[in-house]
């Protein structure tokens, strides 16, 4: 064995290293494995695993955001489909209003049209009797002179009467066209 | 009846024929010289190897390098395994092929089935050194069931020495880059220990730390190879002389016996190899969990 352990006296036998290179060749090939697994091994395996957990997480990711859109959509839809309902009840809504309206306005223009042609029939009827009534009052003026001079003709002696009279029926001839109003 | 009987002719007469027939023609012929069993006889002497190449350095054999089969066998070992997870590696996707589920099945068992289950969080900056001395210890166990080599490596103890001082210089370097210079106070003060016990505690959690540890680590791996092959040879050489080299029938027939225990043994041996490569690793695992821990 070796010089070193003369002093012992003691025989290791197999627990005794054959020579010192053993334990430096020991340290040099765990040391070696060491550092090439650390170097070139396990970074090739560590980012296989965090490849493979980012595309699972990415996945799992991928199907979470669909599945929000999903909802969102769906919410998206819902509200659409509940503001359409709303809408179509504002417009009928706003139909009847307006329909209410247009008949009333209508009725209104009717109502104003027909007063407007009543009004126009009356004044033109006034204007035909007035002027009728102007026609027929010279007319009668004319009529009643020469009645009237027929009559002096005839009798001119009783001339006081004769003018009372004339003033009496000219007079009433005034009264009466007031009396038809 | 004549089921027992086939049964019989089966496993019993066919069996001892042919083992007759190989006995008669291995035992030694009569009058021949027979080799004595004292120059075969398993030894520690097994364990010694010549040297393929040798240089000296001085007077004292201990400083004597010599390269034989079990340093070859070793550096041969770390170059194949180096080289294989290398180019493996460089192959890895991240949808496996079929080859990659057994090499992710062997990396994993002791990423996550060590070194994460013991180590916890922060386990992956010892992963590589874990699984490289994983597979650097089995390549080396399974090499003493290897047919072309038959030697398991660390039953060498200077191979195994000097495995156990990287083993011990990491975890003592992890402690140190975890807690600075306080990883020895931490290392060896236990807490939750009443003051008046420390004067005997702190030596034995000395010993414990830094003599200890490494010793068993050493012993058990090289104890258990060594023994294992020795068992292996004892069966094997042994079972081969009484059939060879024995003029005794009887002791031809126990030859035979011995010889298929030999390899029942070397079977069992391939499953210690690898029990022994999973403890070493887990044990070392262990020992840096607590030079990186906190709470000690």
């Amino acid at each position: 064995m070796s010089v070193w352990l003369y002093p012992l006296e003691v025989n290791f036998g197999p627990l005794m290293p054959h020579n010192v290179w053993e334990i430096i060749i020991g340290v040099i090939v765990a040391a070696g494995v060491w550092f090439a697994f650390a170097k070139f091994i396990s970074p090739n395996f560590e980012k296989m695993y965090q490849e493979r957990a980012a595309q699972i997480e990415g996945g799992i990711e991928l199907a979470e955001k669909a599945q929000g859109e999903v909802e969102a959509l769906r919410t998206q839809y819902k509200e659409q489909l509940a503001s359409a309902g709303g809408e179509a009840n504002a417009i009928r809504d706003a139909a009847r209003i307006d329909a209410a309206a247009i008949v009333e306005n209508a009725r209104r223009q009717a109502d104003a049209e027909a007063a407007r042609i009543v009004e126009q029939a009356r004044t033109q009827i006034e204007a035909e009797r007035a002027a009728t009534s102007a026609e027929l009052r010279g007319e009668v003026g004319s009529l009643a002179t020469q009645l009237a001079s027929k009559i002096v003709g005839e009798a001119l002696e009783d001339d006081a009467r004769a003018r009372r009279t004339v003033d009496q029926f000219l007079g009433q001839l005034a009264n009466e066209p007031q009396k038809g109003e | 009846m004549k089921g027992l009987f086939a049964g019989l002719a089966k496993f019993v007469v066919a069996p001892a024929a042919v083992i007759t027939l190989l006995i008669v023609w291995l035992r030694p012929a009569p009058g021949q010289e027979t080799v004595p069993f004292e120059e075969v006889e398993p030894g520690v002497h097994d364990f010694d190897f010549p040297a393929i190449w040798e240089f000296s350095f001085g007077d004292s054999e201990f400083f004597h390098l010599t390269i034989n089969k079990p340093m070859v066998q070793l550096i041969v070992a770390a170059v194949a395994i180096l080289v294989f997870f290398i180019i493996a590696s460089k192959k890895l996707r991240v949808v496996p092929k079929k080859w990659q589920f057994g090499l992710e099945y062997a990396y994993d068992f002791i990423r996550s089935g060590v070194a994460r289950d013991i180590l916890g969080h922060g386990y992956e900056k010892h992963v590589p050194f874990l699984v490289g001395i994983f597979f650097l210890v089995l390549v080396n166990n399974w090499f003493g069931e290897f047919f072309l080599l038959m030697f398991p490596t660390w039953s060498t103890i200077g191979f195994t020495m000097g495995l156990v001082a990287v083993v011990f210089f990491y975890y003592v370097a992890a402690g140190v880059s975890e807690h600075g210079l306080k990883y020895f106070a931490v290392q060896v003060v236990p807490s939750g220990v009443p003051l008046w016990l420390y004067p005997l505690i702190i030596p034995l959690e000395i010993l414990s730390s830094f003599v200890t540890r490494p010793l068993t680590l050493t012993i058990r791996l090289f104890g258990n190879m060594f023994a294992g092959h020795l068992a292996v040879l004892v069966f094997v050489v042994g079972g081969g002389w009484l059939i060879t080299e024995s003029s005794s029938w009887l002791y031809n027939y126990a030859g035979f016996g011995a010889f298929a225990l030999g390899l029942l043994v070397i079977a069992i041996e391939l499953f210690l190899g690898f029990m022994q490569a999973y403890l070493f690793t887990m044990l070392t695992t262990t020992y840096i969990a607590g030079a990186v821990s906190h709470g000690h």
